[in-house]
């Protein structure tokens, strides 16, 4: 992960002269031992500042198309992405996941599965609540306010802009959500629709203004 | 993604198609232009009016009850109709992604294979290539469809991904008309097909999943 290190110092002396980043809620995410981290996809921003400024190193799904062309097959395992099939169903990505909380890791999980158009919070994928409840290890909902208003899905944005009007941008963590391990299939189903109500609340908490 | 890729229709006269790029779109019909503010808004600006504030949310819901993705007339009882023309391409195999010697997952390989156009015409997708190639070559012949036979839609990038029974996913990527319209579209046509059988959508993507609908005295739920 050396070069995830380097990539993490570099970006967070641009992201800094680019945003005015305010950080919150990082005592709730674990100095050692396995969690996820779920939050609301508002921007492209979102996982660049997530895996740079989260205190732990992260691993993060990642539509698999990230890892289409050669160079970013090489690159985007090296800075913590795992890719995920979006047109199928993928166990790979499930079984990778789970294998890395096993080993103590953190994992970040969009669980609406794409950026929202207008910034609110879509409906959450089933997948995804079945991976949470599942792994059993806390699941710290993030918030990443302001994101969607520097680069929404339907604009652009000026990476050169830096030092003069920074836009504000928070990332917060609440605080880790304990389900428990679901290693039973009728068992994980029946918890589903309550977990996914609890996250739900959890992210419309960490991310109100 | 550019805005007129979500503001495929004029939130404010309905005109069909907007015109612009990147952060910027004008409609032809009334005049007015959207484009990109700061924190997310987006400016509003009528002909001869003071420019006004509006958000995403407002002007997607405007689009929707101006018509949607159909198009006016044709959105009638015989179903959905639309044609458009494409680059399209189509999941070949997959590329394993290892990472210190392990297998982290795949990544589809999508080969690009030229121009077609694709259409939906009441219950039926229709995808023909420009130049269809001989049959034993299969891949790029084309297709057509019943809507029943779609497993999965969304929008990649700038790309709408459709998968059929099989797996088959094939990528289709629009010349002239948005891919949020006719994920929109596909996706509305998809409602309408399983609410006849008493189902509703609860997730298009990766797979279309349904539950029982529930009518209520106040409507179905």
């Amino acid at each position: 992960m050396i070069l995830y290190r380097v990539l993490r110092r570099t970006m967070r002396v641009y992201f800094r002269a680019r945003l005015r980043i305010r950080r919150e809620g990082e005592e709730n995410i674990p100095d050692r031992g396995p969690f996820f981290v779920v939050l609301s996809h508002q921007s492209d921003l979102d996982s660049l500042l997530l895996h740079t400024f989260c205190p732990r190193l992260l691993f993060t799904l990642a539509k698999s198309s990230v890892f289409r062309t050669r160079f970013m097959a090489w690159l985007a395992p090296r800075v913590g992405a795992l890719p995920t099939r979006r047109f199928q169903i993928d166990p790979q990505a499930v079984r990778v996941a789970l294998r890395l909380v096993e080993r103590g890791e953190g994992v970040g999980v969009f669980p609406e599965g794409e950026r929202s158009w207008d910034g609110s919070l879509q409906p959450l994928r089933i997948g995804s609540i079945r991976l949470l409840l599942k792994a059993g290890v806390p699941v710290i909902p993030c918030g990443l306010i302001g994101t969607y208003g520097v680069l929404p899905r339907w604009g652009h944005m000026n990476w050169l802009k830096v030092g003069v009007r920074r836009e504000p941008v928070i990332i917060r963590y609440g605080k880790p959500i304990q389900f428990g391990r679901h290693d039973d299939r009728a068992r994980r189903e029946r918890a589903r629709p309550e977990a996914t109500v609890r996250i739900r609340h959890a992210l419309q908490a960490v991310m109100a203004q | 993604m550019p805005i007129h890729d979500m503001l495929y229709r004029c939130p404010r006269c309905g005109h069909d198609a907007l015109d612009g790029h990147k952060g910027r779109v004008h409609c032809s019909s009334c005049g007015t232009r959207f484009e990109q503010g700061r924190g997310g808004a987006i400016i509003v600006r009528p002909p001869g009016g003071p420019p006004a504030e509006s958000t995403a949310s407002d002007l997607i819901a405007r689009v929707e009850a101006l018509g949607g993705p159909g198009v006016g007339a044709e959105l009638g009882e015989k179903g959905l109709f639309r044609e458009a023309r494409i680059t399209f391409g189509r999941a070949e195999g997959q590329d394993v992604i290892r990472w210190r010697g392990e297998v982290l997952g795949f990544a589809e390989r999508i080969s690009w294979k030229g121009r077609g156009s694709i259409r939906l015409e009441g219950e039926a997708l229709t995808f023909k290539p420009d130049q269809a190639r001989v049959p034993d070559e299969g891949s790029d012949q084309g297709f057509s469809c019943l809507l029943g036979d779609i497993r999965g839609v969304q929008i990649s990038s700038k790309a709408l991904q459709v998968t059929l029974d099989g797996a088959r996913l094939y990528q289709f990527e629009f010349m002239d008309d948005s891919p949020k319209r006719w994920e929109d579209l596909l996706c509305l046509a998809l409602t309408r097909l399983y609410s006849r059988d008493g189902l509703r959508i609860v997730e298009f993507k990766p797979r279309i999943v349904t539950e029982p609908e529930v009518r209520t005295t106040d409507g179905i739920r």
